[in-house]
Protein backbone atom coordinates (compact mmCIF):
# COMPACT_ATOMS: atom_id res chain seq x y z
CA UNK A 1 0.00 0.00 0.00
CA UNK A 2 0.90 3.22 -0.54
CA UNK A 3 0.63 6.46 1.07
CA UNK A 4 -1.25 7.45 -1.61
CA UNK A 5 -3.47 4.64 -0.92
CA UNK A 6 -3.64 5.02 2.93
CA UNK A 7 -4.84 8.92 2.06
CA UNK A 8 -7.73 7.63 -0.05
CA UNK A 9 -8.92 5.47 2.21
CA UNK A 10 -8.69 7.95 5.49
CA UNK A 11 -10.66 10.43 3.43
CA UNK A 12 -13.08 7.88 2.45
CA UNK A 13 -14.04 6.87 5.88
CA UNK A 14 -13.44 9.93 7.40
CA UNK A 15 -16.14 11.76 5.54
CA UNK A 16 -19.01 9.28 6.45
CA UNK A 17 -18.06 9.95 10.52
CA UNK A 18 -20.34 12.31 12.26
CA UNK A 19 -20.90 15.74 11.05
CA UNK A 20 -20.47 17.18 14.57
CA UNK A 21 -21.88 20.80 15.09
CA UNK A 22 -21.07 23.37 17.98
CA UNK A 23 -23.97 23.68 20.39
CA UNK A 24 -26.36 26.38 18.99
CA UNK A 25 -25.89 28.71 22.15
CA UNK A 26 -22.31 28.47 21.85
CA UNK A 27 -22.93 30.00 18.14
CA UNK A 28 -25.57 32.41 19.81
CA UNK A 29 -22.89 33.50 22.13
CA UNK A 30 -20.19 33.99 19.33
CA UNK A 31 -22.09 36.13 17.27
CA UNK A 32 -23.01 38.33 19.79
CA UNK A 33 -19.45 39.03 20.74
CA UNK A 34 -18.79 39.78 17.57
CA UNK A 35 -21.39 42.26 16.90
CA UNK A 36 -19.86 44.18 19.77
CA UNK A 37 -17.02 47.20 19.24
CA UNK A 38 -13.55 46.42 18.56
CA UNK A 39 -11.64 46.73 21.05
CA UNK A 40 -9.20 49.49 21.19
CA UNK A 41 -8.45 52.90 22.81
CA UNK A 42 -11.90 53.87 24.99
CA UNK A 43 -12.27 57.14 25.96
CA UNK A 44 -11.91 56.24 29.06
CA UNK A 45 -8.92 55.01 28.17
CA UNK A 46 -7.26 58.56 26.97
CA UNK A 47 -9.03 59.81 29.98
CA UNK A 48 -7.09 57.88 32.47
CA UNK A 49 -4.37 59.39 30.46
CA UNK A 50 -4.93 62.89 29.87
CA UNK A 51 -5.81 63.11 34.30
CA UNK A 52 -2.47 61.44 34.80
CA UNK A 53 -0.94 63.89 32.53
CA UNK A 54 -2.61 67.03 34.24
CA UNK A 55 -1.01 65.99 37.62
CA UNK A 56 2.38 65.56 36.18
CA UNK A 57 2.17 69.01 34.84
CA UNK A 58 0.52 70.65 37.49
CA UNK A 59 3.33 69.05 40.14
CA UNK A 60 6.27 69.95 37.40
CA UNK A 61 4.41 73.71 37.74
CA UNK A 62 4.84 73.76 41.64
CA UNK A 63 7.85 72.48 42.20
CA UNK A 64 9.71 74.48 39.53
CA UNK A 65 11.80 76.78 41.08
CA UNK A 66 11.49 80.71 40.42
CA UNK A 67 13.35 81.82 37.59
CA UNK A 68 15.58 83.96 39.78
CA UNK A 69 16.47 81.45 42.22
CA UNK A 70 19.85 81.96 43.65
CA UNK A 71 22.72 79.98 41.66
CA UNK A 72 25.85 79.62 43.21
CA UNK A 73 29.63 80.14 42.01
CA UNK A 74 32.49 78.87 44.10
CA UNK A 75 29.99 78.05 46.60
CA UNK A 76 28.62 82.16 47.10
CA UNK A 77 25.06 82.45 46.63
CA UNK A 78 24.97 84.68 43.33
CA UNK A 79 21.53 86.29 42.48
CA UNK A 80 21.22 87.12 39.06
CA UNK A 81 18.19 87.20 36.85
CA UNK A 82 20.65 84.56 34.17
CA UNK A 83 17.93 83.10 31.89
CA UNK A 84 17.61 79.20 32.44
CA UNK A 85 19.25 78.34 29.14
CA UNK A 86 22.26 80.33 29.70
CA UNK A 87 25.60 78.39 30.62
CA UNK A 88 26.43 78.82 33.74
CA UNK A 89 29.94 79.08 35.52
CA UNK A 90 30.70 82.90 34.74
CA UNK A 91 34.17 83.54 35.45
CA UNK A 92 33.34 86.20 38.15
CA UNK A 93 31.52 86.46 40.70
CA UNK A 94 29.27 88.84 42.41
CA UNK A 95 28.02 88.95 45.58
CA UNK A 96 26.12 91.36 47.99
CA UNK A 97 27.53 92.03 51.28
CA UNK A 98 25.95 95.11 52.12
CA UNK A 99 22.97 97.47 51.59
CA UNK A 100 22.80 100.83 51.68
CA UNK A 101 19.01 102.41 51.94
CA UNK A 102 16.77 102.61 49.46
CA UNK A 103 15.13 105.86 50.92
CA UNK A 104 18.28 107.44 49.46
CA UNK A 105 18.27 106.51 46.14
CA UNK A 106 14.54 106.65 45.82
CA UNK A 107 15.19 110.35 46.74
CA UNK A 108 17.41 110.76 43.74
CA UNK A 109 19.32 112.55 46.06
CA UNK A 110 23.11 113.01 44.77
CA UNK A 111 24.81 112.35 47.71
CA UNK A 112 28.54 113.50 46.40
CA UNK A 113 27.36 117.31 47.20
CA UNK A 114 26.75 116.28 50.65
CA UNK A 115 30.04 114.16 51.37
CA UNK A 116 30.32 113.71 55.11
CA UNK A 117 33.46 116.22 56.02
CA UNK A 118 33.11 115.55 59.35
CA UNK A 119 33.69 112.20 61.57
CA UNK A 120 30.19 113.13 62.95
CA UNK A 121 29.00 113.33 59.88
CA UNK A 122 30.79 110.22 58.15
CA UNK A 123 29.06 108.24 61.31
CA UNK A 124 25.74 109.34 60.51
CA UNK A 125 25.91 108.99 56.71
CA UNK A 126 27.26 105.79 57.47
CA UNK A 127 24.24 104.95 59.10
CA UNK A 128 21.87 104.46 56.17
CA UNK A 129 24.40 102.09 55.66
CA UNK A 130 23.94 98.48 56.84
CA UNK A 131 27.43 97.47 57.75
CA UNK A 132 27.22 93.49 56.82
CA UNK A 133 24.63 91.50 55.15
CA UNK A 134 23.91 89.75 58.16
CA UNK A 135 21.88 93.50 59.55
CA UNK A 136 20.26 93.11 56.19
CA UNK A 137 18.86 89.80 56.80
CA UNK A 138 17.32 90.78 60.42
CA UNK A 139 15.33 93.50 59.40
CA UNK A 140 11.57 92.15 58.81
CA UNK A 141 10.83 91.00 55.53
CA UNK A 142 7.96 93.31 54.72
CA UNK A 143 10.26 96.37 55.26
CA UNK A 144 13.08 94.84 52.99
CA UNK A 145 9.96 93.90 50.65
CA UNK A 146 8.14 97.09 49.93
CA UNK A 147 10.71 99.68 48.94
CA UNK A 148 12.43 96.43 46.95
CA UNK A 149 9.24 95.62 44.91
CA UNK A 150 8.90 99.52 44.72
CA UNK A 151 12.12 99.75 42.94
CA UNK A 152 11.95 96.88 41.41
CA UNK A 153 8.58 98.13 39.50
CA UNK A 154 9.99 101.22 38.42
CA UNK A 155 12.87 99.22 36.68
CA UNK A 156 12.87 98.70 32.97
CA UNK A 157 12.27 95.24 31.83
CA UNK A 158 15.71 92.98 32.52
CA UNK A 159 18.21 92.79 29.90
CA UNK A 160 19.79 89.40 29.15
CA UNK A 161 22.61 89.89 30.46
CA UNK A 162 24.02 87.12 32.62
CA UNK A 163 26.70 87.44 34.99
CA UNK A 164 29.37 85.97 32.85
CA UNK A 165 29.45 89.12 31.00
CA UNK A 166 31.10 90.66 33.89
CA UNK A 167 33.62 87.59 33.69
CA UNK A 168 34.08 87.89 30.27
CA UNK A 169 35.14 91.48 30.34
CA UNK A 170 37.44 90.64 33.73
CA UNK A 171 39.01 87.57 31.56
CA UNK A 172 39.87 89.77 28.52
CA UNK A 173 41.60 92.34 30.94
CA UNK A 174 39.59 95.30 28.25
CA UNK A 175 39.13 98.55 30.17
CA UNK A 176 36.86 100.38 29.59
CA UNK A 177 34.04 97.81 28.91
CA UNK A 178 31.23 97.20 30.17
CA UNK A 179 28.46 95.03 30.29
CA UNK A 180 24.65 94.77 31.10
CA UNK A 181 24.16 92.52 34.33
CA UNK A 182 21.92 91.96 37.30
CA UNK A 183 23.10 92.84 40.71
CA UNK A 184 21.49 92.20 43.74
CA UNK A 185 20.09 94.41 46.31
CA UNK A 186 17.95 93.18 49.00
CA UNK A 187 17.58 90.18 47.47
CA UNK A 188 16.32 91.32 44.09
CA UNK A 189 17.98 91.98 41.25
CA UNK A 190 18.26 95.36 39.47
CA UNK A 191 19.71 95.98 35.88
CA UNK A 192 23.06 97.99 36.54
CA UNK A 193 25.75 98.39 34.13
CA UNK A 194 28.88 97.13 35.11
CA UNK A 195 32.50 98.25 33.54
CA UNK A 196 36.03 97.46 34.27
CA UNK A 197 38.04 100.73 34.02
CA UNK A 198 41.39 99.64 34.37
CA UNK A 199 41.58 98.13 37.91
CA UNK A 200 38.49 99.40 39.09
CA UNK A 201 35.00 98.24 39.16
CA UNK A 202 32.34 100.46 38.35
CA UNK A 203 28.29 99.24 38.95
CA UNK A 204 26.27 101.78 38.14
CA UNK A 205 22.50 100.81 38.78
CA UNK A 206 20.03 101.61 35.53
CA UNK A 207 17.36 103.98 36.49
CA UNK A 208 18.80 104.77 40.05
CA UNK A 209 19.20 108.40 40.65
CA UNK A 210 22.48 107.78 41.59
CA UNK A 211 25.57 108.43 40.23
CA UNK A 212 27.97 105.60 39.41
CA UNK A 213 29.27 103.16 42.29
CA UNK A 214 32.68 102.68 41.41
CA UNK A 215 34.58 100.08 43.87
CA UNK A 216 38.32 99.13 43.13
CA UNK A 217 38.98 95.60 42.32
CA UNK A 218 40.62 93.72 45.41
CA UNK A 219 44.08 92.13 44.30
CA UNK A 220 43.60 89.97 47.50
CA UNK A 221 40.02 88.82 45.80
CA UNK A 222 41.22 84.90 46.08
CA UNK A 223 42.35 85.28 49.34
CA UNK A 224 40.45 86.44 52.03
CA UNK A 225 37.08 86.51 52.89
CA UNK A 226 34.76 83.56 53.49
CA UNK A 227 33.65 83.70 50.40
CA UNK A 228 36.94 83.98 48.95
CA UNK A 229 36.35 87.15 47.82
CA UNK A 230 37.70 90.63 49.03
CA UNK A 231 34.91 92.71 50.80
CA UNK A 232 34.76 95.87 49.72
CA UNK A 233 33.75 98.45 52.21
CA UNK A 234 30.89 100.95 51.11
CA UNK A 235 29.62 104.73 51.94
CA UNK A 236 32.31 106.63 53.19
CA UNK A 237 34.58 104.58 53.83
CA UNK A 238 35.20 103.81 50.16
CA UNK A 239 36.68 106.97 49.97
CA UNK A 240 39.77 105.16 51.11
CA UNK A 241 39.92 103.09 48.32
CA UNK A 242 38.96 105.80 45.53
CA UNK A 243 40.70 108.92 46.70
CA UNK A 244 41.37 109.85 43.03
CA UNK A 245 37.80 108.23 41.12
CA UNK A 246 35.64 110.26 43.06
CA UNK A 247 32.62 109.35 46.18
CA UNK A 248 30.86 106.31 45.96
CA UNK A 249 27.90 108.53 47.02
CA UNK A 250 24.98 106.93 46.46
CA UNK A 251 26.12 103.16 47.27
CA UNK A 252 23.37 100.81 47.42
CA UNK A 253 25.28 98.08 48.08
CA UNK A 254 28.77 96.41 47.72
CA UNK A 255 30.16 93.61 46.11
CA UNK A 256 32.71 90.85 46.15
CA UNK A 257 34.77 90.11 42.95
CA UNK A 258 36.10 87.32 42.52
CA UNK A 259 37.81 86.49 39.27
CA UNK A 260 38.33 82.97 38.53
CA UNK A 261 41.30 81.08 39.02
CA UNK A 262 42.11 80.24 35.78
CA UNK A 263 41.67 83.57 34.04
CA UNK A 264 43.86 87.02 34.85
CA UNK A 265 47.37 86.82 34.03
CA UNK A 266 46.62 90.91 34.72
CA UNK A 267 47.60 91.24 37.91
CA UNK A 268 44.99 93.40 40.17
CA UNK A 269 46.06 95.87 42.24
CA UNK A 270 44.72 97.86 45.03
CA UNK A 271 44.70 101.74 43.38
CA UNK B 1 -12.31 38.70 7.57
CA UNK B 2 -11.16 41.84 5.86
CA UNK B 3 -14.87 43.25 5.49
CA UNK B 4 -14.84 42.25 8.95
CA UNK B 5 -12.35 43.59 9.93
CA UNK B 6 -13.31 46.75 8.57
CA UNK B 7 -16.80 46.75 10.26
CA UNK B 8 -19.22 44.86 8.67
CA UNK B 9 -20.83 42.76 11.70
CA UNK B 10 -22.43 40.88 9.00
CA UNK B 11 -19.81 39.54 7.22
CA UNK B 12 -18.77 37.69 10.38
CA UNK B 13 -21.80 35.40 10.20
CA UNK B 14 -20.82 34.31 6.76
CA UNK B 15 -17.20 33.90 8.08
CA UNK B 16 -18.65 31.95 11.30
CA UNK B 17 -20.77 29.75 8.94
CA UNK B 18 -18.69 28.60 6.56
CA UNK B 19 -15.65 27.26 9.35
CA UNK B 20 -17.55 26.66 12.58
CA UNK B 21 -18.14 23.16 12.36
CA UNK B 22 -14.56 22.21 11.00
CA UNK B 23 -13.04 24.25 13.89
CA UNK B 24 -15.31 22.83 16.25
CA UNK B 25 -14.87 19.55 14.71
CA UNK B 26 -10.78 20.04 15.09
CA UNK B 27 -11.25 20.55 18.69
CA UNK B 28 -13.89 17.66 19.13
CA UNK B 29 -11.55 14.93 17.66
CA UNK B 30 -8.77 15.47 20.43
CA UNK B 31 -10.47 16.83 23.92
CA UNK B 32 -13.39 15.86 26.00
CA UNK B 33 -16.76 17.54 24.41
CA UNK B 34 -17.22 20.37 26.97
CA UNK B 35 -13.26 21.28 26.71
CA UNK B 36 -14.01 21.25 22.91
CA UNK B 37 -16.71 23.62 23.31
CA UNK B 38 -14.76 26.33 25.68
CA UNK B 39 -11.93 25.71 22.71
CA UNK B 40 -13.84 26.30 19.76
CA UNK B 41 -15.60 29.39 21.75
CA UNK B 42 -11.87 31.15 22.92
CA UNK B 43 -10.79 30.38 19.20
CA UNK B 44 -13.51 32.54 17.69
CA UNK B 45 -13.47 35.52 20.56
CA UNK B 46 -9.77 35.24 19.84
CA UNK B 47 -10.54 35.77 16.34
CA UNK B 48 -12.97 38.76 17.09
CA UNK B 49 -11.08 40.45 19.54
CA UNK B 50 -7.80 40.13 16.61
CA UNK B 51 -9.78 41.51 14.03
CA UNK B 52 -8.28 44.75 13.94
CA UNK B 53 -4.86 43.44 13.75
CA UNK B 54 -5.85 40.59 10.82
CA UNK B 55 -3.57 40.75 7.56
CA UNK B 56 -4.34 38.99 4.83
CA UNK B 57 -1.31 36.97 4.25
CA UNK B 58 -2.27 33.47 4.05
CA UNK B 59 -5.36 32.40 3.49
CA UNK B 60 -8.11 32.53 6.16
CA UNK B 61 -8.58 28.80 6.49
CA UNK B 62 -5.10 28.52 7.36
CA UNK B 63 -5.37 31.85 9.61
CA UNK B 64 -7.56 30.64 11.54
CA UNK B 65 -6.67 26.78 12.30
CA UNK B 66 -3.27 28.81 13.10
CA UNK B 67 -5.05 30.09 16.14
CA UNK B 68 -7.06 27.22 16.76
CA UNK B 69 -3.53 25.33 16.99
CA UNK B 70 -2.47 27.87 19.56
CA UNK B 71 -5.85 27.26 21.71
CA UNK B 72 -5.31 23.48 21.56
CA UNK B 73 -1.80 23.52 22.67
CA UNK B 74 -2.95 25.76 25.69
CA UNK B 75 -5.60 23.42 26.47
CA UNK B 76 -3.22 20.58 26.69
CA UNK B 77 -0.57 22.63 28.51
CA UNK B 78 -3.02 23.89 31.22
CA UNK B 79 -4.20 20.17 31.14
CA UNK B 80 -0.80 18.51 31.44
CA UNK B 81 -1.81 15.82 29.43
CA UNK B 82 -3.22 14.49 25.88
CA UNK B 83 -6.68 13.92 27.06
CA UNK B 84 -8.44 10.65 25.40
CA UNK B 85 -12.14 10.53 25.62
CA UNK B 86 -14.72 8.32 24.58
CA UNK B 87 -17.59 9.69 23.32
CA UNK B 88 -20.11 7.29 24.72
CA UNK B 89 -21.33 3.69 24.71
CA UNK B 90 -23.94 1.79 23.26
CA UNK B 91 -25.44 -1.47 24.47
CA UNK B 92 -22.47 -3.50 22.84
CA UNK B 93 -20.30 -1.34 24.14
CA UNK B 94 -18.98 0.11 21.56
CA UNK B 95 -18.41 3.67 21.37
CA UNK B 96 -21.01 5.78 19.21
CA UNK B 97 -22.40 9.23 18.57
CA UNK B 98 -25.93 8.67 17.85
CA UNK B 99 -26.57 12.47 16.40
CA UNK B 100 -25.63 13.68 13.09
CA UNK B 101 -23.88 10.53 11.63
CA UNK B 102 -24.34 10.44 7.66
CA UNK B 103 -26.25 8.13 4.94
CA UNK B 104 -29.62 7.49 6.20
CA UNK B 105 -31.23 5.13 2.78
CA UNK B 106 -29.88 1.85 3.78
CA UNK B 107 -30.19 1.76 7.64
CA UNK B 108 -27.94 -1.68 7.53
CA UNK B 109 -25.36 -0.12 5.87
CA UNK B 110 -25.66 3.04 7.77
CA UNK B 111 -25.26 1.20 10.70
CA UNK B 112 -22.18 0.13 8.92
CA UNK B 113 -20.43 2.92 8.02
CA UNK B 114 -21.61 4.39 11.16
CA UNK B 115 -19.97 1.76 13.33
CA UNK B 116 -16.52 1.98 11.17
CA UNK B 117 -16.75 5.86 11.67
CA UNK B 118 -16.80 6.25 15.27
CA UNK B 119 -14.34 3.49 15.11
CA UNK B 120 -12.09 5.94 12.80
CA UNK B 121 -12.82 8.39 15.16
CA UNK B 122 -11.50 6.49 18.49
CA UNK B 123 -8.36 5.23 16.87
CA UNK B 124 -7.60 8.85 15.75
CA UNK B 125 -8.09 10.05 19.24
CA UNK B 126 -5.45 7.01 20.30
CA UNK B 127 -2.77 8.44 18.02
CA UNK B 128 0.12 10.32 19.33
CA UNK B 129 -1.00 14.38 19.28
CA UNK B 130 1.45 15.49 17.22
CA UNK B 131 -0.05 12.97 14.62
CA UNK B 132 -3.28 13.25 15.24
CA UNK B 133 -3.25 17.18 15.31
CA UNK B 134 -1.14 17.07 11.38
CA UNK B 135 -4.33 14.99 10.55
CA UNK B 136 -7.34 16.84 11.59
CA UNK B 137 -5.39 19.66 9.95
CA UNK B 138 -4.95 18.02 6.63
CA UNK B 139 -8.53 16.39 7.35
CA UNK B 140 -10.76 19.44 8.77
CA UNK B 141 -8.85 22.27 8.07
CA UNK B 142 -8.03 21.00 4.11
CA UNK B 143 -4.72 22.48 4.76
CA UNK B 144 -1.26 21.89 2.73
CA UNK B 145 1.52 20.09 4.18
CA UNK B 146 3.46 22.94 3.92
CA UNK B 147 0.45 25.51 5.71
CA UNK B 148 0.35 22.64 8.27
CA UNK B 149 4.08 22.74 8.59
CA UNK B 150 4.27 26.47 9.15
CA UNK B 151 1.28 26.04 11.82
CA UNK B 152 2.94 24.01 13.62
CA UNK B 153 6.52 25.40 13.26
CA UNK B 154 7.69 21.97 11.58
CA UNK B 155 9.25 20.81 8.57
CA UNK B 156 7.27 20.01 5.80
CA UNK B 157 8.67 16.56 5.48
CA UNK B 158 8.31 16.06 9.45
CA UNK B 159 4.50 16.59 8.48
CA UNK B 160 4.41 14.30 5.80
CA UNK B 161 6.26 11.52 7.89
CA UNK B 162 3.48 12.61 10.47
CA UNK B 163 1.11 12.02 8.41
CA UNK B 164 2.28 8.86 7.15
CA UNK B 165 2.80 7.37 10.35
CA UNK B 166 -0.71 8.05 11.58
CA UNK B 167 -2.25 7.08 8.63
CA UNK B 168 -0.53 3.61 8.21
CA UNK B 169 -1.37 2.66 11.92
CA UNK B 170 -4.93 3.89 11.56
CA UNK B 171 -5.47 1.29 8.60
CA UNK B 172 -3.78 -1.03 10.19
CA UNK B 173 -5.40 -1.25 13.46
CA UNK B 174 -8.47 -0.61 11.68
CA UNK B 175 -8.07 -3.73 9.53
CA UNK B 176 -7.06 -5.65 12.40
CA UNK B 177 -10.38 -5.18 14.33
Amino acid sequence: MTDQDDQSWFDGLYQTGPQDKPPPDLDTRIRAAAREPAPGRAPRHYARWAAAAAVVLAAAVLLRLPPDAGSAYHGVAVETDRPESAPVAPPAMITPVETASRESARAGADLRASVPSTPAEASASAGLMRAKAGDDAERPAPERAAPAKQIADSMPAPPDAPAQALGALATNGTAGRCATLHVPVDGVNHPAEVCIDGDQLRVTLVNAACPPLTVALSASAHDSGPAGGQEIPSGPDSRALLPDRGMPVCVTGTWDYEPLPEQPTRPLTRP
Amino acid sequence: MSRYAGGDANAFDVLYGRHKDASYRYFLRQLPEAAAADCHQTLWLNLIRARTRYQPTAPFRAYLFHLAHNVLTDQHRRSGRNPLTLVGTDTDGDPVRPDDLCGADDPAATLVRNRQAVRLMTLIRALPAAQRDALLLRAEAGLSIQEIADITRTSAEGIKSRLRYALRRLRAEFTDD
